[in-house]
């Protein structure tokens, strides 16, 4: 029994050797292991103490795709409407940083409540009085010939100062006043201050009789979930003519 | 029973070691195949040369080094080929100053260098000078050189030997007659798109052929029994996706100042430095890196950085020495093979002179086009993209010095004596825990040490201060304020760094050139035209099932001429075939 174990022990040692001897290693088995990862920059700031203006009032881990073509991937992040800046919680100080918008060119949350469509992208909208364009950070809502995107603006709705021990303070309430941003091919954009019947006959008057017709099938009077939105987008990219 | 178990274990023992290797089999090891339009080149010419990459699809190297040295291990070309859909094509101007001799072309990727440098392609040509007619290197009688017109008596028609289709009507052709063949990939499988580069050149007698791309690549015996451990596989980067820059930070011992040799290092580990790396720009720019517990780094370099002087420099005040792993190191000598020693050349290699010389006389240069340069570009790795005041201390009275124009223009920046130095801070810094820290300062967009490197620039010195008297993040590198000073004459260049720095040359790839096609103007023209390269493409694209015509002229040189295509398909397969022809005089 004894010498039969050691038999099969020494057959064991030689499969293990042979399988070992099997294994060529050639150059390209470690390339993953050294990329440089891309940097953020950004400053340190104090963020809204309110938890409404906030995208995600906790952090989510999502990915950053810069300017420069690199991504930076799975890191904590919030997105402030009340600001438009995103920010970082950068890991080594447990700091927020702000990250500078320049840098950014788009950023996905992995994960909002379960859906892991959530995507921001940076657009320039011209300003109102102004001839100067900035930039801004919109989730993109649908994306084909027409792309829709939402700013998470919001408004003072109410203003109160209030008397503390250590002094007189003032607290807003805020309130979402979301801006939706029609992209066209080429990218010239049209805000919207809603996505009704009124506000997009402004937007295609010539489509007037089309975009009846459309509310009229569908039988809502304003588009409100995703899916209506995104039947709306796809309407109206066939009817407008870039 | 007992022959059931062994029978059992040997078949376990098989299976196991085909998974072995069939799991180490899906990376292949990266071969590179040089094909250069001749073997013989006089002084002054240009090497045109088209390189194929087979690797991995997908993890293939984007970078290859391409050296030429001489018998005393003499590098005289030195360059950096960009690879794109596994080729790269080029030029390589030979320099009128060669002395004669036989030189070794070798070609590698820094995938490569895991491996024996035996691995690497390489080639020998002979580099004659025009002026050196005694030719002492290849002893021979000078033999009344004769052409060689004679036909052999093989098929007209189609290609002496490879895997490609070369269809050719004839095979004897007049001197300036225009000469065309085509090329069809055959039976090459799969729906593929190749890409071949085509030489026609003179046939120098007795210089023994080189191997085919097909017979390089399918020559398993080099690459076989080329067991490494996977350590040793690791140590130089593959250059996958971009430019690596790979060193190791030396620590120095305690008495030693930083001239001192390396001699002089600790055994211990040193703990991870920071390496940053910068260039002299009018924008604040930065990579960094650290090292790991053996002291190495690497750092793939941003696209903007390329072909431009970097300074490397540890952030930490340590006394150390920063290496850089030279890309073009070769630790096996060169020895000629002697491949050239063979009846004939010498006289053969004078007349090559005597044609460049006349070629000369004529002012019948080679036209070269340029089909993609390689230029430094991408987006510089800025850490900050808006400022908190810019200061232009020419819109100001003078001052002297930076002191004076910190107290007077610079917001929020406070510079006062702390013994023998000066030390900074930004007044009502926002983090106050971190207050004793001072803010980083650079130069020329390159980062610096501290203020006293800058106090002695006054007005007269400085073009433009940037200011950002914020907690700023750079991946997770933290700046307590910047100050970014620009000079008028590039300052930086004359700072003495308190932490070890070293100046480095960014390489900068190749651009991709080949041969303006020769057209002549008149074929009746008295002028001669003495070309032994009749033709070099290498940017041909073939598709399956499509024919390719390829047209060129002959020379006024009789003689046996060789037809030589090379290519890769996209799949990473070795195509090729060649073809000889003879040019004979119109009135034979």
């Amino acid at each position: 029994m004894r010498r039969r174990l050691k038999i099969i022990y020494t057959i064991l040692l030689l499969i293990i050797f042979q399988s070992l001897q099997g294994q060529t290693y050639w150059c390209c088995n470690c390339a993953e292991n050294t990329k440089t990862e891309p940097r953020l920059p950004g400053v340190l700031v104090a963020t809204p103490a309110d938890t409404v203006t906030w995208f995600n009032k906790n952090w989510l881990p999502g990915d950053i795709f810069l300017n420069s073509g690199e991504i930076v991937r799975n890191i904590n992040i919030k997105y402030s409407g009340l600001l438009d800046e995103l920010f970082w919680l950068e890991p080594k100080s447990g700091k927020p940083v702000k990250i500078d918008k320049e840098a950014i060119q788009k950023f996905h949350f992995q994960s909002v409540r379960g859906d892991t469509s959530v995507n921001f992208r940076k657009i320039k909208i011209k300003r109102e009085l102004s001839n100067d364009s900035i930039e801004v950070l919109g989730q993109e809502i649908y994306r084909g010939n027409l792309s829709l995107f939402v700013r998470h603006t919001f408004y003072v709705r109410q203003r109160e100062i209030i008397n503390t021990n250590s002094g007189i303070i003032q607290r807003d309430s805020y309130e979402e006043d979301p801006l939706y941003i029609i992209c066209f091919m080429n990218k010239k954009t049209v805000a919207l201050k809603g996505l009704t019947r009124k506000n997009l006959y402004a937007f295609a008057p010539d489509k007037k009789e089309q975009i009846k017709q459309f509310f009229n099938q569908s039988g809502h009077l304003k588009v409100e979930t995703n899916d209506e939105i995104k039947v709306l987008m796809q309407f109206l990219g066939s009817v407008i003519n870039q | 029973m007992k022959r059931v178990l062994y029978t059992i274990l040997i078949l376990i023992n098989c299976f196991c070691t085909i998974i072995a290797q069939n799991s180490s089999g899906l990376l292949k090891p990266e071969k590179i195949y040089l094909h250069t339009d001749r073997d013989v080149y006089i002084a002054g010419e240009n090497m045109f040369y088209s390189l194929y990459l087979q690797g991995n699809a997908g993890q293939m190297s984007k970078y290859a080094y391409l050296i030429i040295r001489d018998q005393n291990n003499t590098f005289v070309i030195n360059s950096r080929l960009e690879i794109n859909n596994q080729v790269a094509y080029g030029t390589v101007p030979l320099s009128d100053t060669l002395n004669t001799g036989i030189y070794q072309i070798i070609c590698y990727t820094s995938c490569m260098r895991n491996h024996s440098e035996e691995l690497y392609f390489n080639k020998e040509i002979v580099i004659a000078n025009r002026f050196d007619k005694k030719l002492n290197l290849f002893p021979d009688s000078l033999n009344v050189l004769k052409a060689d017109t004679s036909v052999s008596q093989d098929s007209v028609n189609k290609s002496d030997n490879g895997n490609l289709v070369l269809r050719i009507d004839r095979k004897v052709f007049y001197q300036r007659e225009k000469i065309s063949f085509s090329i069809e990939t055959g039976s090459i499988p799969g729906n593929l798109t190749t890409r071949l580069s085509v030489s026609v050149k003179e046939i120098i007698q007795g210089i023994p052929t080189l191997p085919s791309i097909y017979e390089y690549f399918n020559n398993t015996t080099k690459w076989e029994n080329k067991v490494e451990s996977k350590e040793s596989l690791c140590r130089f980067t593959p250059e996958i996706n971009g430019a690596v820059i790979e060193g190791n930070v030396l620590k120095l011992s305690g008495q030693a100042n930083q001239s001192d040799s390396v001699k002089n290092i600790d055994a211990g580990l040193p703990p991870p430095y920071t390496l940053l790396v910068s260039t002299t720009d009018s924008i604040v720019n930065l990579q960094y890196t650290s090292t790991d517990s053996s002291g190495s780094f690497r750092i793939h370099l941003s696209p903007y950085y390329e072909g431009k002087d970097l300074f490397i420099r540890i952030k930490e005040n340590v006394k150390a020495t920063i290496q850089t792993e030279n890309k073009f190191n070769l630790i096996q000598p060169f020895y000629p093979s002697g491949n050239f020693n063979v009846p004939g050349f010498r006289p053969n290699l004078l007349r090559s002179e005597n044609i460049v010389q006349v070629q000369k006389f004529y002012n019948l240069q080679q036209s070269i086009t340029t089909l993609k340069e390689f230029l430094p570009g991408g987006i510089v790795p800025r850490i900050y993209f808006r400022d908190y005041s810019t200061v232009f201390p020419s819109d100001f009275i003078e001052m002297n010095d930076f002191l004076e124009i910190s107290k007077e223009i610079v917001p929020a920046l406070k510079v006062r004596k702390v013994g023998d130095k000066y030390v900074s801070g930004y007044i009502n810094f926002q983090d106050q825990a971190n207050k004793t820290e001072e803010p980083s300062f650079f130069l020329d967009g390159v980062p610096i040490d501290d203020v006293n490197q800058i106090l002695s620039l006054g007005t007269r010195q400085i073009k433009r201060i940037e200011s950002l008297p914020f907690n700023r993040y750079y991946g997770d590198m933290t700046f307590q304020g910047i100050l970014a000073l620009f000079s008028k004459d590039l300052l930086i260049n004359r700072i003495e760094f308190k932490t070890p720095t070293i100046k480095y040359q960014s390489l900068s790839s190749q651009s991709y050139t080949k041969q303006e096609l020769y057209k002549p103007v008149d074929v009746n023209s008295h002028i001669p035209d003495m070309r032994q390269l009749l033709l070099w493409d290498p940017d041909i694209v073939l598709k399956k099932s499509e024919k390719k015509q390829i047209e060129f002229y002959a020379s006024d040189l009789q003689g046996k001429y060789l037809i030589n295509i090379q290519g890769i398909t996209n799949t990473g397969e070795p195509v090729n075939c060649s073809a000889t022809i003879v040019i004979q005089s119109r009135s034979k």
